[in-house]
């Protein structure tokens, strides 16, 4: 069974790659064109941004609510 | 470009003087949030609570209420000028002597320090809040239609990007040192028994929706469980194990 720290950290990374899409959809209407290189730049650098904030939070919630049950 | 650089410096400035007012004023801001009204001075628990606070020397500290059916409570500011918050609840249904272990509690806690607590406290409390003015900005702008379930999608959207920075934020400037320390120290002048008497009571009643950042503050966990965000706001040990940490303990 997940716990409901761990689910509620899974809805928020959905919820932060809807934000990409945000932001790919307002780049490329600016843009009036759809550029696949500037979409992966993009994609990877928010991406690896994410992987390590969502590794923090996952590894202070880890330590600090397990602790705390 | 330029448009982008102002937009940026002005949030930094807004950030940096949110913070400045955070640490100044982090006290005033959480007792007005909470609209509590101060003890009078005769009042028999002030005396009380101001006979257990000269014994603990912290002459400064003021008793508070506030409306509330639960039993909790919590504190503020730090050794030189604190405030101990009483629900109206707890001095309803809980007996003298355990209303004095909850005082003691508070004590303690104020005596480990205010320490960024409290400043991290309001500034999460801060980002908590702006999901439910998104719930009514979205009601505002034409999403209040009855059965309309865009409001609380919006609401649950914005929580889902706020509430993980906000409770890394409290469980970042949290103690876990101090959540046992304040229970010894009270079950040291008040007796393990009438402590364990007084959580138990804490422990059967109903949730009480505050600030989801500001559970850290209370005695006891005020949140509901079953709401999947507020699950990351818990920095307490449940009631159970601190039960038992005391009666393992030998005084």
């Amino acid at each position: 069974m997940i716990p409901k720290w761990m689910c509620a950290l899974g809805i928020s990374f959905i919820s932060h790659m809807s934000i990409l899409f945000v932001i790919i959809v307002v780049v490329t209407f600016q843009a009036r064109d759809f550029d696949l290189g500037r979409t992966l730049v993009i994609t990877a650098a928010y991406m690896a941004f994410m992987v390590v904030y969502f590794a923090v939070l996952f590894i202070v919630f880890k330590r600090k609510i397990d602790a705390a049950k | 470009m330029n448009i982008l650089l102002m937009l940026a410096s002005g949030l930094g400035v807004v950030m940096l003087l949110t913070v400045v007012a955070c640490f100044v004023f982090s006290r005033q801001i959480l007792l007005r949030w909470y609209r509590v009204r101060k003890a009078p001075f005769n009042d028999p628990l002030h005396m009380q609570m101001l006979k257990l606070a000269i014994d603990a020397g912290m002459p400064a500290v003021e008793l508070c209420f506030v409306e509330s059916p639960v039993v909790n409570s919590f504190s503020v500011g730090s050794r030189k000028n604190g405030s101990i918050v009483l629900t109206t609840g707890a001095i309803e249904r809980l007996s003298k002597e355990e209303l004095s272990c909850m005082m003691v509690y508070e004590i303690a806690h104020l005596m480990s320090g205010r320490g960024l607590r409290e400043i991290a406290v309001v500034l999460a409390g801060t980002l908590t809040v702006l999901p439910i003015a998104a719930l009514w900005g979205a009601v505002f702008t034409g999403f209040g239609q009855e059965y309309d379930p865009a409001p609380k999608l919006i609401k649950f959207f914005v929580t889902s990007l706020l509430a993980p920075p906000a409770a890394l934020l409290i469980h970042i400037t949290s103690r876990d040192s101090v959540k046992y320390e304040s229970d010894k120290y009270t079950a040291l002048l008040c007796g393990p028994d009438t402590v364990i008497g007084m959580l138990s009571k804490l422990s059967d009643q109903e949730s009480w929706d505050v600030n989801p950042s500001h559970a850290s503050l209370f005695i006891a966990n005020p949140l509901a469980e079953d709401e999947i965000y507020n699950t990351l706001f818990r920095t307490r040990p449940s009631i159970d194990d601190r039960i038992k940490r005391l009666e393992e303990v030998e005084y």
